[in-house]
């Protein structure tokens, strides 16, 4: 890509030649010029030789995570206030519209279309599948942006196409259900010009779940069907890393016929287009935790609700989500969770209050233990109830635990001060 | 549910838009310059550049084949004899396989191949070979390897794509199933191959090779399998004895095949299909086109592909321009000159014809200016113009072409005879360098040293050269042939002279073939400067059939995303119509800084964060960050605030004592009011900060190492103008 630095450097031929020679001159006083200009790398290890200075303050801990109806209501009014994205000018959106017939042709004539710049690009892109696309032919749209996503809805999709269905049912397609024998199948159908061609519209072909190479050369397989055209967005910075050259460059092969010619070379052929819109990624990160400051990052979504990602700082229990759960279990549910937790904060009050207190399992109790004194409060009389009354908590990550057994640690992956405003709750109830 | 209203629903991860038969209101039609523009000109124009691009395309498919064919018929002829010319007293079977280097996933070499290998030859009585393809992506590990492999061979049979019982058959990645599939097909066509081509080899894991190299050496020769190998790396240092070890080697038998590298190729498509007087290609690329796919061919990507991808763009971009309608003919795609005098006399044509008016005139000499001018109605004779001006520069260009070929050919024929000296140039003198030079008009220095370089040669050599100089001529197309014949004539008089002169007597010979060599010399270098000194874009009207300087639209193949999504966060002024926070959900603005960058309060709230971000260190800690947010928001939220008043003040000027009353009242609420009001603002700020953090995590500006509580890592270290 065209993302490369300058490198500029004085010349230093003329300081060479006064080693030579002895005769005094008089220079004529030069502007002080920078010798070197900094390019990314050079920045990459200026920053990396410093010491990081950053506060000590811990975002977590010291601003209470909005729930996600605060947060609603929180964007709902200040949108009202300000503006809170640019609206790209009018004239800009405009003549992207007007360069859809462009866009048409482009497709026609064998490229794929991928479209960049800052800015949720969905809204134009589907106006351009309705207005445009679909009086061409068939068209899928994958929102590749949400979690679940995959490359088998999108297979699944297509496939549920009426014409492809029709195809489907007929003597000579593939059998089977895996995403090898579905490509085999819709790339046959699709092939035959009775049925009206396909457009694929992927909108963020750079999500988490479309990366993977297996993913990537099944979607270049269809890319690269000269009758299956694919329009998609990207909007990680990296993301045109995702293919090589090659892969970027393969044009479609005219006049393949599939049946003498087991020769295609999957790519994808992509003409790239700037649709900078400036518009925001609320659609787009619409499943995105927003009680988290981490919470668009797809690690901790894919990893919600493990112990490890909860262990690891960044999810911790609302308070809110901690009541919901509190007030729909049964009463002997509710004193065990009292008692696991004031013992929980009597060891937190013990360790001192200037700590951060990020790794909650060091505050757990043993299972054993809490057996112990749950036994003597008469809330569970055996091992089986117990479990029974945790088991409703674990669900909801509300209690977690680590190790198996007797031996298991538990605990409440809260901080201190939320926790015993929740006690306090629990004790006015 | 509509289509419309499934894309806006959160649950839905497909939607499906059925086809729907265009109606009666077509999108309008798309155009780069509407203001001299005919209506529906774009499309009438890209059906022309459909025209010329099908004929270059074809051109250059056939040349590419011409060069490739032979090559690929060697490699197939090896595959063929690969079981049957063994080395003998060898210990065990060797595993054949045929490194091809150098080549790109697209190589179509490989296509010939693989086209030949499975058509058989009819003539030679050569069975078809069966070919499977593997990709690195579908070989992850040994059994997906060789199931892909197995499942390349059987299912492409129609025996083999029947429906087995899953209890009552072998693996599916069992090499057994492939014996016995081929046990089963060999009894009808005898002596059939197995062809495994394995795509971009470098990308595989070599621990799955290893184990599918054994796995197959323990078959062979039972099944006659052989490998074809894509490596785009160099063959000398060889990748594979670099990478596997001697015991995975010793298995095979390799043949290095190294193909013409595809430099030559493309300056032999460029010369063949833009420089050669038997073919017009319709539209001429100029030389930015040329220069941009020779950087970008050598330095990102050697493949033939490119090339392709690159004229195709340069002709896409070539009919922009409203005038190229006339690029094939006058009558505007019209069945006749009447019905496009009818269109051109449309109201709506008017700024098309003025456009066109103008051009035509202005290439027009004084005296048919004046005569123009006084005859505005004469539509026909305007049209007859432009087909004038296209006679004259396709001659121009042929004349070019004839030029620029026998430059070519004489120093070719000059550097085979080791004068060295004609090479020195610019670039290191590729011939895509010259074709470049040509286009500019910037060869007088190349003809004037072959010029005199063909004055010093001696009887055999000039002999040689007047032989190649009458077969370039005899070589020419018909209707160049004869355009040509004063030249060609000459030539073969000179030649005549010249075998004369062998037969005279030394010193009479020598003063006599020094006058006529300097003859020769002097010929070239007249010849040359009348075809070459005039350059292309000097025809009238040139435009219409010459890209000539236009710069090519690089952008297209080599983007810079990750420069534009930092320039669009920070200046987004740049992109949009009003600065934001002071213009209300109304659409009011109220702000007088334009023209002027704005403040970082007025940025949106994501270009806030980005600011800020740029500003820190390689760690961020995200309290930090959240205050400094907070406290561009607090001016931002000061200055609305006064805007407010301003506006107040300004609006409504009441009666001081009315104003005075409502504020003593309003004091007192306030004060409940204010915490309550405090308190909302801080939960706006944060979910703002919460919002433009998503933006950016998304957007892969964030990295979240974990490594101290509540810090994120930079991703960018881009040093941007801010």
């Amino acid at each position: 890509m065209n993302d490369v630095d300058h490198w500029s450097e004085e010349d230093s031929s003329s300081d060479d030649n006064d080693l030579y020679d002895d005769t005094p001159q008089i220079r004529p006083q030069k502007a002080t010029i920078p010798t070197v200009l900094q390019a990314g790398f050079d920045s990459y290890f200026l920053h990396q030789g410093k010491v990081a200075k950053t506060s000590p303050a811990v975002f977590s801990s010291q601003v209470e995570p909005l729930s996600a109806e605060e947060y609603a209501d929180a964007i709902k009014s200040a949108s009202e206030k300000y503006n809170l994205t640019y609206r790209a000018s009018s004239a800009i959106q405009e003549s992207l519209a007007h360069q859809f017939r462009r866009f048409l042709l482009e497709l026609e004539q064998g490229f794929n279309l991928l479209f960049y710049g800052y800015g949720s690009k969905r809204a134009l892109l589907n106006r351009f599948a309705v207005e445009v696309c679909s009086k061409r032919g068939h068209v899928v749209v994958l929102n590749g942006c949400q979690p679940k996503a995959s490359i088998k809805d999108l297979l699944t999709a297509i496939e549920a196409i009426p014409a492809v269905q029709k195809f489907a049912g007929s003597a000579e397609a593939a059998t089977g259900n895996s995403n090898e024998s579905q490509l085999a199948r819709i790339r046959a159908c699709f092939a035959s010009s009775d049925v009206k061609p396909l457009f694929l519209l992927i909108h963020n072909i750079d999500s988490p779940n479309l990366r993977s190479p297996k993913v990537k050369s099944q979607l270049a397989a269809l890319a690269s069907h000269t009758r299956i055209h694919l329009i998609a967005s990207i909007d990680h910075v990296n993301a045109p890393l995702l293919w090589t050259s090659t892969e970027c460059s393969t044009r479609k092969r005219e006049n393949t016929d599939e049946e003498s010619l087991s020769y295609h070379v999957p790519g994808f052929s992509w003409l790239w287009h700037d649709l900078t819109t400036m518009a925001s990624y609320d659609f787009e990160l619409a499943h995105a935790d927003r009680s988290s400051y981490a919470g668009a990052s797809m690690n901790s979504r894919t990893g919600r609700g493990g112990p490890a990602s909860l262990t690891a700082g960044n999810m911790v229990m609302s308070e809110s989500a901690a009541q919901h759960i509190l007030a729909s279990v049964t009463q002997k549910a509710k004193k065990m969770f009292k008692l696991m937790a004031t013992k929980q904060l009597e060891v937190m009050e013990e360790d001192g209050e200037g700590k951060t207190q990020d790794d909650f399992e060091r505050y757990g109790i043993s299972y054993d233990t809490l057996f112990t004194s749950v036994r003597d409060n008469f809330i569970a009389t055996n091992d089986t109830a117990m479990r029974t009354l945790l088991g409703e908590f674990r669900d909801h990550n509300l209690i977690v635990g680590a190790g198996t057994g007797g031996a298991e640690i538990l605990w409440v992956p809260m901080r201190r001060e939320r926790l015993n405003k929740i006690v306090k709750g629990l004790d006015v109830e | 549910m509509t289509p419309e209203q499934c894309l806006d629903d959160l649950s839905q991860t497909t939607v499906y838009i059925p086809y729907s038969e265009p109606g009666e209101e077509e999108t309008e039609s798309y155009s780069s310059c509407a203001d001299k523009d005919l209506p529906g000109g774009y499309e009438l124009r890209f059906d022309s550049y459909k025209q010329a691009w099908a004929k270059c395309f074809t051109r250059m498919q056939e040349v590419s084949h011409a060069i490739y064919s032979p090559v690929a018929s060697n490699i197939v002829a090896q595959i063929r004899e690969a079981f049957t010319n063994v080395l003998p007293g060898l210990p065990y079977p060797e595993l054949p396989v045929f490194a091809v280097s150098g080549q790109s996933g697209d190589s179509p070499i490989l296509q010939n191949v693989v086209v030949q290998l499975e058509d058989g030859n009819v003539e030679d009585d050569v069975t078809p070979a069966r070919v499977a393809h593997l990709h690195p992506a579908d070989c992850m590990n040994i059994m997906l390897t060789m199931k892909s492999m197995i499942h390349g061979f059987v299912s492409a049979s129609p025996e083999g794509s029947t429906k087995r019982k899953s209890t009552a058959s072998l693996a599916a990645y069992d090499i057994e199933l492939l014996n016995a599939w081929y046990t089963y097909s060999v009894t009808e066509q005898e002596g059939m191959q197995l062809v495994v081509v394995m795509h971009d080899f470098e990308q595989f894991e070599p621990k799955v090779v290893q184990d599918l190299f054994n796995v197959c050496s323990l078959y062979i020769p039972r099944l006659p399998l052989v490998f074809v190998l894509a490596l785009s790396s160099p063959p000398e240092p060889s990748y594979l004895h670099n990478t596997y070890p001697r015991a995975t080697l010793a298995l095979l038998r390799i043949h290095n095949i190294t193909v013409t590298s595809h430099v030559e190729v493309v300056e032999q498509l460029l010369v063949k299909t833009f420089f050669d007087p038997a073919f017009d290609p319709g539209i001429m690329v100029g030389p930015v086109t040329l220069d941009f796919l020779h950087d970008y061919f050598t330095r990102h990507n050697r493949s033939i592909d490119v090339v392709t991808t690159i004229l195709q763009l340069a002709f896409m971009k070539h009919v922009d321009e409203p005038l190229t309608l006339f690029l094939f003919d006058s009558n505007l795609n019209c069945s006749n000159e009447k019905s496009a005098l009818r269109k051109l006399t449309k109201p709506e044509s008017f700024p098309f014809l003025e456009y066109l008016f103008t051009r035509v005139l202005s290439s027009q000499t004084g005296q048919q200016q004046s005569r123009w001018k006084s005859d505005r109605n004469d539509l026909s004779s305007l049209l007859g113009v432009i087909t004038d001006c296209r006679v004259n520069f396709h001659e121009q260009c042929q004349k070019f072409r004839v030029g620029f070929c026998l430059l070519l050919r004489v120093r070719k024929f000059v550097l085979d005879l080791g004068y060295k000296s004609v090479e020195s140039g610019e670039d290191g003198e590729s011939p895509m360098a010259i074709m470049s030079r040509g286009l500019r008009g910037r060869l007088t220095k190349d003809w004037k040293h072959l010029g005199s370089v063909i004055k010093k040669l001696n009887l055999d050599q000039l002999s040689g050269l007047l032989d190649a100089l009458e077969w370039f001529f005899a070589d020419l197309p018909d209707g160049v042939f004869e355009d040509e014949e004063k030249d060609r004539k000459w030539v073969e008089r000179k030649r005549a002279s010249l075998l004369g002169l062998g037969q005279a007597s030394s010193d009479q010979g020598g003063q006599a073939f020094e006058t006529l060599a300097d003859e020769v010399g002097e010929w070239f270098v007249e010849y040359s400067a009348e075809r070459l000194t005039r350059r292309l874009d000097e025809a009238r009207l040139w435009d219409i059939w010459y890209t000539g300087s236009t710069p090519f639209p690089s952008e297209l193949i080599n983007p810079a995303p990750r420069a534009h999504i930092t320039s669009a966060l920070l200046h987004p002024e740049s992109y949009a119509d009003q600065i934001p926070c002071f213009a209300k959900s109304d659409g009011s603005v109220s702000n007088d800084v334009e023209g002027e960058a704005p403040a970082v309060w007025e940025l949106p709230d994501t270009s806030i964060l980005f600011r800020g971000y740029l500003e820190a260190g390689k760690m961020i800690n995200v309290f930090d960050w959240y205050q400094s947010f907070a406290a561009v928001l607090e001016t931002q939220r000061d200055k609305e605030l006064r805007a407010g008043d301003q506006k107040k003040a300004d609006g409504s000027p009441c009666d001081e004592a009315a104003h005075e009353r409502r504020r003593d009242s309003d004091e007192e609420e306030m004060e409940d009011g204010e915490e309550m009001e405090d308190e909302k603002w801080g939960m706006e700020v944060q979910a703002r900060f919460i919002r433009g953090v998503h933006e950016l995590d998304f957007m892969g500006f964030l990295k979240h190492t974990g490594r101290k509580a509540d810090h994120v890592t930079r991703t960018v270290f881009d040093v941007t103008e801010q």
